[in-house]
């Protein structure tokens, strides 16, 4: 099968009990279905039960579904979302898994808060916010079979009515409508470690992206709980303290200096700690000394990133003072 | 399950101060009228590998009246440990971390207090047949994996452990030196408390991620030369900063794997000191 990998890697990633369902139109398959169904129903059974199904026009038992799929043109004024011109003849409903054939849509169905993270990791994967249109009528038909066929756009729908009545979807499931393009984009991102990493809770992952990119862009590189980065001669830290509340107005910029012993790191200190005034800070460990320089942003760090001109300046001429005073320290001290 | 956090020191030690726990019971008595239902210390970080005061935080829950539980993945098997003297309500260890145990298995210990509470057996009586269920261990249901081979390697693994523990400064002492060889190499950093008081030891090396840039291999050169030297245990990728664990190796064994990183790092061309 041409698409078993990919359901599995979708699947296995946003841990969806429910199949994601592929849909062509004007497919080469003959009509199958047993009794007449509404298409939302077609596509809950392809994605909970794994049946494939292929309808035409006679099969439809919603009057929205074939105005909007593109069976027949609308008798009176028009209709939005609909398949123009209405060209379908018939349409083939089964598990992506399975499927043979190029889809033209990928349906899926699963809870809000899986879905949530569908939306997260696409939001991701484009770079933008995902834009749903929906209104609550000629849901999976129209808004996540039609807008995306028509379209080409990613859609999401809380349902209608007639799904949640007769065709068998829970209270909390909702669906996404996907142009087969941007499902196999989706997926095929699921690899990229720049996508998912930012979902594995890791300690840089409480930081807001912008500002991670506003540190990364003055030279510094991701560490473990910290950044760090070549400035000069020396390798300058930068951290960032949070208060007892938890929230960060400040940021440390930490060159560690070695010394001989410990006698000498203590030594070198007390000596420094006389010689420099504030806001530099001396904290001895072992046979080192580590020379901190405190920058107080005076506003929540968010904030402060985002003004970049101010952000930068803060923390170049942070280092510069940093550079400046290592220097010192080291031509008083023995190292 | 509202949970309340201890504030470490931040970077590069990233110590926990034992008063924080008074503070924050304190904090939470005003905040919800109650103190916490119990204190978690984890004894030594998975990162850092600092070893935090349980003595002195056993102390704080003694006379807050609040249970504490130890976490001790990183510290019991290894290390001496006395929940009496740390003052532990509650001690819990990975088998398959620091007891030489395989997986999944772990250990729970408690006092005789709370093992009247914590292990109490099932009590229910049929209305009907009025047979008693009076044998099910209720606190170890849903555990089944662990009974067999893996109980069995944890017992196994007792006398090993006894007798380890006793050379545990022996130990340390070999991560103090392996940490002092590598300082040797520029930019080389050891993190958490120093001199380090356990053998899992984090380091910088901004300058392996700047050798990495030049070579095909990128992020997993360090990785890829460690292992051509037969030493293996480093996480792949791992270059401008990584962790590893001395515990269980030689004093020989030590400087071998000191050697080779000083060796690696001339090979790309990273200054090294010379030997003090």
């Amino acid at each position: 099968m041409k698409y078993t990998e990919l359901t599995k890697q979708f699947r296995q990633f946003f841990e969806l009990p429910l199949t994601p369902v592929a849909v062509k139109f004007n497919s080469d398959n003959e009509p199958n279905i047993p009794h007449p169904m509404r298409y939302c129903e077609i596509v809950r059974k392809a994605a909970a039960f794994g049946t494939s199904y292929t309808c035409s026009a006679d099969d439809m038992s919603c009057a929205s579904a074939e105005l909007a799929l593109g069976f027949v043109e609308p008798a009176y004024g028009d209709v939005y979302p609909r398949v123009k011109p209405a060209n379908t003849e018939k349409m083939t409903v089964e598990p992506l898994d399975k499927c043979e054939f190029e889809p033209d849509v990928v349906v899926v169905v699963g809870t809000a808060s899986k879905l949530m993270r569908v939306a997260a990791t696409l939001s991701k994967v484009k770079g933008d916010m995902v834009n749903a249109r929906f209104k609550g009528e000629f849901a999976v038909c129209g808004e996540c079979t039609t807008i995306p066929v028509m379209e080409n756009k990613v859609n999401l729908s809380l349902l209608c009515a007639g799904a949640r009545m007769f065709s068998d979807y829970r209270n909390d499931e909702i669906v996404f409508g996907f142009p087969m393009e941007a499902f196999v984009e989706l997926t095929e991102s699921l690899k990229e470690e720049s996508i998912t990493k930012a979902l594995c809770g890791c300690l840089m992952d409480d930081l807001p992206a912008r500002l991670v990119e506003a540190i990364l862009a003055l030279g510094f590189t991701k560490g473990t709980d910290h950044f760090l980065g070549r400035f000069g001669d020396e390798i300058v830290r930068l951290y960032i303290p949070k208060d007892e509340s938890g929230k960060s107005s400040s940021i440390t910029l930490h060159v560690p200096v070695k010394f001989k012993d410990a006698d000498n790191a203590k030594g070198s200190k007390d000596v420094a700690s006389c010689m420099f005034e504030e806001p530099m800070n001396y904290r001895l460990r072992d046979n080192w000394v580590d020379v901190i320089l405190l920058i107080d942003l005076h506003e929540p760090i968010r904030r402060a990133a985002m003004k970049t001109e101010k952000f930068n300046a803060l923390v170049n001429n942070g280092i510069e003072v940093m550079l400046d005073r290592v220097v010192k320290f080291k031509r008083k001290t023995t190292q | 399950m509202k949970v309340v956090e201890v504030p470490h020191s931040g970077y590069p030690e990233f110590t926990i101060d034992p008063e924080g726990y008074a503070e924050k019971f304190e904090e939470v008595e005003r905040n919800t009228g109650s103190l916490p239902a119990m204190a978690l210390l984890t004894h030594v970080d998975y990162r850092y590998g600092n070893v935090a005061d349980a003595a002195a935080v056993g102390k704080i829950c003694k006379e807050y009246g609040v249970p504490f539980l130890l976490n001790t993945a990183y510290s019991s098997g290894i290390m001496p440990i006395e929940g009496k003297k740390l003052g532990v309500d509650f001690l819990c260890a990975s088998g398959h971390k620091s007891w030489a145990a395989s997986s999944p298995m772990g250990i729970l210990a408690t006092t005789f207090e709370w093992n009247q509470q914590v292990f109490d057996k099932s009590t229910i009586r049929g209305d009907w047949s009025g047979r008693g269920f009076t044998k099910k261990e209720v606190a170890l249901f849903g555990c089944s994996p662990v009974f067999g081979v893996p109980v069995m390697t944890l017992m196994a693994s007792f006398p090993s452990v006894v007798e380890r523990v006793k050379h545990w400064d022996e130990q340390v002492e070999n991560a103090r030196y392996l940490a002092t060889q590598l300082e040797r190499i520029e930019g080389f950093h050891q993190m958490g408390v120093k001199p380090t008081e356990h053998t899992l030891v984090a380091f910088e090396s901004l300058p392996l991620f700047e050798a990495a840039a030049k070579t095909k291999k990128r992020g997993y050169f360090l990785y890829h030369e460690l292992k051509k030297r037969k030493i293996i245990g480093i996480q792949p990728g791992m270059s401008k900063s990584f962790k590893l664990n001395t515990f269980g190796l030689s004093r020989v064994q030590i400087e071998y794997v000191a050697n080779a990183f000083i060796e690696i790092a001339r090979k790309y061309e990273i200054p090294v000191e010379d030997e003090a």
